[in-house]
């Protein structure tokens, strides 16, 4: 238990210095949607540049940068710091505590993010521009001789502050779980979303040392010795690299197939099924997760093929079981197909393509034809944007009311999830045969052989749907802050505890608790009332 | 269920997949890795063994500009690298200074409980 001191009026120091979780919660949520919209944009700039063959709207140095920077944006300062700052909100309403451990822990975490993505950005503003070498950074590509100047650098320290930067929210959500539990909430008693948050923290605590450490010996390379030099230094930097990078994947999918989980049962007005089924999938997810990060390395011939591959195929497994969880919720519940319950089903149908694109490049003769191809870019976008954005915006429509008290617009919300169903499927899947006729990523122009101009024009098409997808959301936020429509404490009759405190919450998160006495304490009462 | 099961159950597991990786592994950096990982995530796991549950009313604090300002020091020492001397003086001078701050809040934290 913890009391807070007397809230200070607000103030620019207040907003800077607040360690109230639902603040730090809410500067992150921001700050990374900024980045998504900057990495966006970028991204935009990249498909028109693709929209035809033989256009050159950017020179290829420029779109080296491009493609640099969107895909380090959204992986560093946008997918990562989106999925802890629902964590870091939400985690200690779910289970009842009245604030985080470690705030100030947490708000430096939360200041490193953005000051990492501005030090990333700064490198725009340099000689020889931003870094340009792919998020990967793959040595030897990115030693000195080969990419000179401070852009780089730059690049590699803003990588390491946000890393950092999510690390630290991760140990602060992790302990509040282990620590701060309200009386009654015991493990088996967590919602499903705060579980999928154990399982993230633990992923990002064993991980992404690696990639801190990847990072700082790249530095240390570029500037004083040979550390990723001969034959096994580009294979040394590959694992230090993958041991975060395909973890990351999971880190940003966990916590939105809990969000995604929490929106079917609520939406589908019963309990989540398979529950302690869905606790195990996502340990055991998580651990297996950390286990499969060389078959991102079978081209390199340097890595046991068997191992990597076997792990990666298990992964089905769990996979399968939270699918069959939220499908089991869906069948038999009296469903309402609202924005967030769309965006849920969106996520849910989105991300299986990803997942079964994903078998292909878990098996080595297969991954071989389509390495380093466009197929690879379809493959994580489908994870990545159709599967966690999704889970995201689901999120953001089914806790919006928590964190402002206010509705957003159902209409515009049904709107913008149309634009990026039809937008994501146009982008994503003509990368899928473009990749598989042999169209390599990370290239400003392509010869117009089989259909590469035609898939490349669809993606260009569903780029821009995307983005008006997106202004339609901007619109909704408008709309909502301008006229706005009083949400009340619990506007979707939920199952958590978060739905039982005030709209948006007090500092302190409760006045009083319910006895918790399930993993779904407001749909136990409910029921009693009834 | 105790808190500390999912944890230690999580580290075990990570043990034991790295374990079948040093003997399937003809390289050694990979499973050095892996092992790596699951000590940190035994680290977590004897944490959730071994913690206590606060006892008493905690007084959270609900500022501390001195943390954000580490955050912005640690960012300017990193940069100073590149840019200059001056620069990591300044992100050095103000990292002691942002530091200091919090120590003298966490004892006033103290004294209050």
């Amino acid at each position: 238990m913890s009391v807070l001191a007397v809230p200070r009026r607000a103030s620019l120091i207040g907003w800077i210095g607040s360690t109230d979780h639902k603040r730090i919660g809410v500067r992150v949520g921001t700050y990374a949607f900024g980045f998504f919209l900057l990495s966006g944009a970028f991204a935009l700039v990249m498909r028109t540049e693709l929209a035809r063959p033989g256009l050159q709207i950017v020179s290829e140095n420029t779109y080296n940068e491009l493609f640099t920077m969107h895909g380090s944006g959204m992986f560093f300062l946008v997918m990562a710091p989106l999925a802890l700052a629902l964590g870091i909100y939400f985690v200690p309403l779910q289970i009842g505590a009245s604030d985080i451990a470690w705030p100030r822990l947490a708000l430096i975490g939360d200041w490193l993010i953005p000051l990492g993505g501005l030090t990333m950005f700064s490198g725009f503003l340099t000689d020889h521009g931003a870094a340009k070498d792919g998020w990967t950074a793959f040595a030897p590509l990115s030693d000195i001789s080969r990419s000179p100047g401070y852009g780089m650098d730059l690049w590699i320290f803003g990588g390491i502050l946000a890393t950092a930067g999510v690390m630290l929210l991760a140990i602060s959500v992790l302990t509040t779980i282990i620590r701060f539990r309200a009386p009654g909430m015991t493990m088996l008693r967590l919602p499903v979303f705060t579980w999928s948050m154990i399982a993230t923290c633990l992923l990002v605590i064993a991980s992404f040392p690696a990639l801190i450490v990847a990072l700082s010996l790249l530095f240390v390379d570029r500037h004083f010795s040979g550390v990723y030099e001969g034959a096994s230094g580009p294979v040394l930097y590959q694992h230090l690299f993958w041991f975060y990078g395909h973890p990351v994947v999971y880190v940003i999918f966990f916590p939105f197939i809990g969000a995604v989980a929490e929106v079917v049962a609520v939406f589908s007005r019963r309990r989540f099924f398979g529950y302690h089924a869905l606790v195990l999938s996502l340990l055991v997810f998580a651990a297996l997760s950390m286990s499969v990060w060389a078959h991102h390395m079978f081209a390199t011939g340097r890595v046991t093929n068997q191992y990597f591959s076997l792990t990666s195929t298990i992964l089905l497994v769990p996979a399968g079981v939270e699918y069959f969880d939220l499908i089991g919720t869906m069948i038999g519940g009296s469903i309402l197909l609202s924005t967030a319950m769309l965006f849920a089903v969106g996520f849910i149908v989105l991300f299986l393509i990803g997942g079964l694109t994903g078998i292909i490049v878990a098996s080595p003769p297969l991954d071989y034809h389509v390495h380093d191809t466009f197929f690879v870019v379809g493959h994580f976008h489908y994870t990545i944007f159709a599967g966690s954005l999704f889970g995201f915006f689901a999120a953001v429509y089914y806790w919006y009311p928590k964190v402002t008290g206010r509705m957003l617009r159902e209409g515009l919300g049904k709107l913008q999830f149309l634009l990026y169903f039809v937008g994501a499927n146009l982008t994503f899947f003509p990368m899928l045969v473009s990749g598989y006729e042999g169209m390599p990523r990370r290239v400003a122009d392509y010869e117009n052989i089989h259909d590469l101009s035609l898939m490349n024009m669809l993606s260009t098409i569903g780029a821009f749907t995307i983005a008006l997808g997106t202004l339609v959301f901007l619109w909704n936020l408008r709309v909502s802050s301008r006229t706005p429509v009083p949400a009340g404490n619990d506007p979707w009759e939920g199952h958590t505890l978060e739905w039982w405190t005030t709209s948006p919450p007090p500092p302190h998160n409760f006045d009083s608790l319910p006895p918790v006495r399930s993993y779904t304490p407001l749909y136990d009462r409910r029921l009693g009332e009834t | 269920m105790k808190v500390a099961l999912p944890f230690v159950a999580w580290a075990t597991l990570l043990t034991v997949l790295a374990a079948v990786l040093w003997v399937w592994s003809s390289d050694h950096v990979p499973p050095a890795i892996f092992t790596a990982a699951a000590a940190v995530a035994w680290c977590v796991g004897l944490y959730a063994l071994f913690h206590r549950f606060p006892r008493a009313l905690r007084r959270a604090p609900d500022l501390s500009l001195g943390s954000a300002l580490v955050a912005a020091a640690i960012t300017m020492l990193l940069v100073g690298l590149l840019v200059g001397e001056w620069l990591l003086l300044i992100g050095g001078g103000a990292l002691l200074i942002c530091l200091v701050c919090v120590a003298r809040e966490l004892r006033a934290d103290r004294r209050v409980q």
